[in-house]
């Protein structure tokens, strides 16, 4: 039916739908970690409102993209947190992973709508589980919760029951605040009316408030019209549906004729997703009754002022008579429809109630965080600006003091001197700013762990208690995105390799809850991550067996226990008895450590029998930025990445030996082949050939290579930069940098020099 | 009558047009970076505001002699295809517009240059105008190269 509804509307869906994933990815992480919590914590209010309203406000928001799977599934979830709030039904754990389940689906159901394929994950199932959740405890008062809403059955906090009251009462001369909207009905319409009146229909006039920030308001009228034409005929629609597509009004009014009840109407319309509020009224079949009606009640203002509905409507209607009594009686009105903000007014709560939701999440300084999303290529242009800012002012300097120099007496020089002093204080805090731009706490990493600990140690049959801290830390938002594949393979093996069964734990004398701490902090440029258990340790023997059999170490080889912990990185450790259906599953360590070196990273391991293992993680806090030895070739420089640096040397000529036409230098015994920069880079050979060159030793994995350059320049913090796509893949260039005078060095590709070498000793 | 703006520069004795949509900008010779490895007629790289942009050398591309960097030269910034090059010339003209009635296609032996970078010839009273084709400018990589 999606595709069809979306005909229906006859509105470009696709432009909302970065939109719609965005906020609704948002919500469901908002509803796993809202569920991991309540698990934890039992039943508290305020959270179960905030659950049920990520449900709610996802459901919506599907409703509208017309992703029916996802609706079914979040209207289900919707009704037993709503079940839950009322305090008709306890938290069972059955519940939560039902839940937790909901969320799965629902994700792996944006995942496809994000690739723009067809939603076809199985729901059924979960919404069956989920009616009997709410079935279950209460056979009698099945349906959905706005039902329940209709029937006054919403608990206490409900704000403003008592104005409630009135909605739905059907004799027109008994509400004091109710003013017939002028519908501007023509002749042919009254009669139509009257017909109606006389043949024993009711007519009534349907309030309908939006949602605040509701996107396609005409859509929401057209489905609303289309539900209650089910009912009856609807006779009129103001604003019409031109002036609500160009997003006039927040509501609309709806007249209608129908046998059926006021509150079946409300019922239908309220089916329909971002409807905030329905109002049933009895509406006068004549003008006559009409015109009395609205003079009537021209004092009682204020009783109807639970109608949100904006003043955008009302400035539509013309008829001055009638239009005074609606101003007044929308007074209250407006203030409580924009005070809502982003909060998700529930289509199925009266309006008074998402008020009061709305103040308690001002009160409770809820975990909202005010953010917008940016481009980051916006932002990497504005670094650059602010890069280039910096290299600008400092030839302001230059010429600052050129011009001290040459008038040193000029005190207008100094003026000049002193305004750039300032400049450059100003520039580095711009500087600074625009850096933490790129940051992101390493806590929306963390945040997905909670569910995958309690999810493998259920699996495992053992009791774990995942503790995060530092959540905190920024690191780059580069790093960010890869640093989850790694870590959760360390958790993965933490809990099922660190953390003993519960009964062995209880025999060791340990808590029977295993603990997994997650932890970062920054370590001068550097990030800390530490994953750390309090199992059983390392089974070093055993480790160290293993190796010996594959021939890595020999027999009597005398190793440190942290030399032999580091072994699980080597490729191939993984044997079969560590293989579980958790952790063995083909990818070890050794890809662990690789995904982390090739962040630049590095990972440590401090075991102890019977006490537990931690992993250090060390990550250089971006990857868009590194340290870098520059070196001079001739009249040119090269940055060498300092993470692929070993040591450098000074090496006399004469100790340059060339084996089957390769230069070598012996370095503590070893052969160390050569490259020769300034031959490799193909620049002109100098004149006189210096006694003495510098080396930098470089290695990868077990591979070192010496690189022959001129002179060290020192070493430096670079910013990474692209060559683009002109001049990708150039042999032993990896990149660009720019330095502090502007001008642009190029970063050698280590790995390709090596690869190089090794393709040339071999032919 | 359609017509185009083009930006015109002069390279040795010949003068030649880009349409004015392509460039971004004209500056003067920055600091050039070699690049080692990189096609012959790749000059280098420069720092354009933070960004490094590759820079074409038009002479080295249409097998033309080097000349020393005067006041006049100047790298012309333009974007093709969302790529962001330069390509250096000698010294950059006018900018003018010209009838499509006045451009001809390419002769099949272009003025002593591969006419795959030519997009056609355009006439305005006794000057003769070479239009680039600045899609085959930069990579394209083709097997003809001159030398000088």
């Amino acid at each position: 039916m999606g595709q069809d509804d979306k005909k229906n509307q006859g509105v470009d869906l696709e432009e909302f739908l970065e939109f719609y994933l965005l906020d609704s990815q948002e919500q469901i992480d908002k509803l796993g970690t809202g569920l991991l919590q309540l698990e934890k914590g039992g039943s508290n209010i305020g959270l179960i409102n905030d659950l049920f309203r990520s449900a709610h406000s996802l459901k919506g928001a599907s409703g509208t993209m017309g992703f029916t799977p996802i609706v079914a599934l979040t209207h289900a979830a919707e009704d037993l947190l709503d079940r839950l709030r009322q305090g008709k039904i306890e938290v069972t754990l059955t519940m939560i992973d039902i839940l937790l389940d909901v969320t799965d689906r629902v994700k792996a159901m944006l995942s496809q709508v994000e690739q723009r394929q067809a939603i076809n994950v199985e729901y059924e199932d979960l919404v069956k589980a989920m009616k009997d959740l709410v079935s279950g405890k209460l056979p009698l008062e099945q349906g959905a919760g706005s039902q329940a809403f209709a029937n006054g059955t919403e608990p206490g906090e409900q704000a403003g029951g008592a104005e409630h009251g009135g909605e739905t009462e059907i004799a027109f001369d008994k509400e004091d605040g109710f003013v017939p909207f002028d519908f501007q009905l023509s002749n042919a319409e009254w009669k139509k009316l009257g017909d109606a009146q006389n043949m024993g229909h009711g007519i009534y006039q349907v309030d309908v408030a939006l949602a605040p920030n509701t996107l396609m308001k005409a859509v929401r009228a057209v489905m609303a019209v289309q539900r209650v034409e089910n009912l009856g005929a609807v006779v009129k629609l103001l604003p019409t549906v031109e002036d609500l597509e160009i997003g006039n009004g927040d509501g609309f009014f709806l007249l209608v004729i129908s046998d059926e009840a006021p509150e079946e109407i409300m019922e239908e319309i309220l089916g329909v997703s971002e409807i905030a509020k329905v109002m049933v009224h009895a509406y006068p079949a004549t003008p006559e009754d009409m015109k009395a009606q609205g003079e009537g009640t021209m004092g009682g203002k204020e009783a109807a002022a639970g109608a949100a509905i904006l003043e955008g409507v009302l400035a539509r209607v013309s008829q001055p008579e009638v239009n005074v009594a609606k101003e007044n009686r929308l007074v209250g009105a407006p203030a409580q429809a924009t005070s809502q903000g982003r909060a998700q007014v529930g289509g199925t709560a009266p309006a008074g109630n998402a008020s009061a939701q709305a103040g308690n999440d001002g009160g409770e300084g809820n975990t909202q965080v005010h953010t917008i999303r940016v481009d980051t290529a916006r932002m990497d242009n504005l670094i650059n600006l602010v890069g280039e800012m910096v290299i600008t002012r400092t030839r302001l300097v230059q010429v600052g003091l050129d011009l001290k120099s040459a008038y040193k007496m000029d005190p207008l020089v100094s003026n000049l001197i002193e305004t750039n002093v300032y400049l450059g204080r100003l520039m580095n805090d711009l500087q600074e700013s625009v850096m933490r731009l790129r940051m992101v706490p390493i806590g929306t990493v963390f945040n997905r762990f909670p569910r995958l600990v309690r999810d493998l140690a259920r699996k495992t049959n053992k009791e774990i208690d995942l503790v995060l801290q530092g959540e905190d830390t920024e690191l780059d938002k580069t790093v960010v995105e890869v640093i989850g594949d790694p870590l959760m393979h360390l958790i993965r093996n933490s809990v099922d390799h660190g953390i003993e069964s519960p009964e062995e734990r209880q025999a060791a004398g340990k808590p029977v809850v295993g603990k997994i701490t997650l932890d970062a902090y920054h370590e001068g440029n550097h990030i800390a991550i530490l994953v750390s258990d309090d199992g059983a340790g390392l089974p070093l023997a055993s480790i160290r067996r293993k190796a010996i059999e594959r021939g890595w170490i020999g027999e009597r080889e005398e190793l440190s226990d942290r030399d032999i912990a580091n072994l699980i990185f080597l490729p191939g450790l993984s044997t079969a008895e560590m293989v579980t259906d958790i952790s063995g599953r083909g990818v070890g360590m050794d890809v662990v450590k690789k995904a982390l070196n090739n962040l630049g990273g590095m990972i440590d391991i401090d075991t102890r029998q019977g006490q537990g293992t931690t992993f250090i993680i060390r990550l250089p806090l971006t990857l868009a930025i590194i340290q870098a030895l520059l070196v001079e070739v001739g009249a040119e420089i090269y940055a060498v990445p300092l993470s692929s640096v070993l040591e450098t040397l000074l090496v006399n000529r004469t100790d340059i030996k060339t084996v089957g036409g390769l230069p070598m230098v012996q370095l503590r015994g070893n052969t160390l082949p050569l490259i020769s920069l300034q031959e490799k880079f193909e620049l002109p050979a100098p004149e006189v050939p210096s006694e003495e060159v510098f080396v930098v030793v470089v290695g990868l994995g077990d591979k070192a290579l010496g690189l022959v350059v001129d002179t060290l320049r020192g070493q430096q913090e670079i910013v990474i930069k692209s060559l683009g796509d002109m001049l990708n893949n150039l042999p032993g260039i990896a990149g660009a940098t720019i330095l502090g005078d502007g001008k642009v060095t190029l970063i050698l590709d280590i790995g390709s020099l090596i690869q190089d070498v090794l393709v040339t000793r071999k032919s | 009558m359609a017509e185009e703006q083009l930006v015109t520069f002069g390279l040795g004795t010949e003068e030649f047009g880009v349409d004015i949509m392509r460039v971004q900008e004209i500056i003067r010779i920055p600091p050039i970076t070699r690049v080692p490895k990189a096609p012959v007629y790749v000059e280098g790289v420069i720092n354009l505001r933070g960004n490094v942009i590759p820079v074409v050398s038009l002479r080295t591309r249409f097998g033309m002699d080097k000349v020393e960097e005067t006041d006049l030269s100047r790298i012309i910034v333009l974007q093709v295809q969302k790529k962001v090059f330069g390509i250096r010339v000698d010294a950059v003209t006018e900018v003018l517009r010209l009838d499509t009635a006045a451009i001809e296609p390419p002769p099949p032996v272009a003025l002593g240059m591969d006419s795959q970078f030519i997009r056609g010839v355009g006439k305005i009273g006794e000057r003769l105008l070479i239009l680039l084709d600045l899609d085959h400018i930069m990579g394209g990589e083709t097997s003809h190269e001159f030398s000088a």
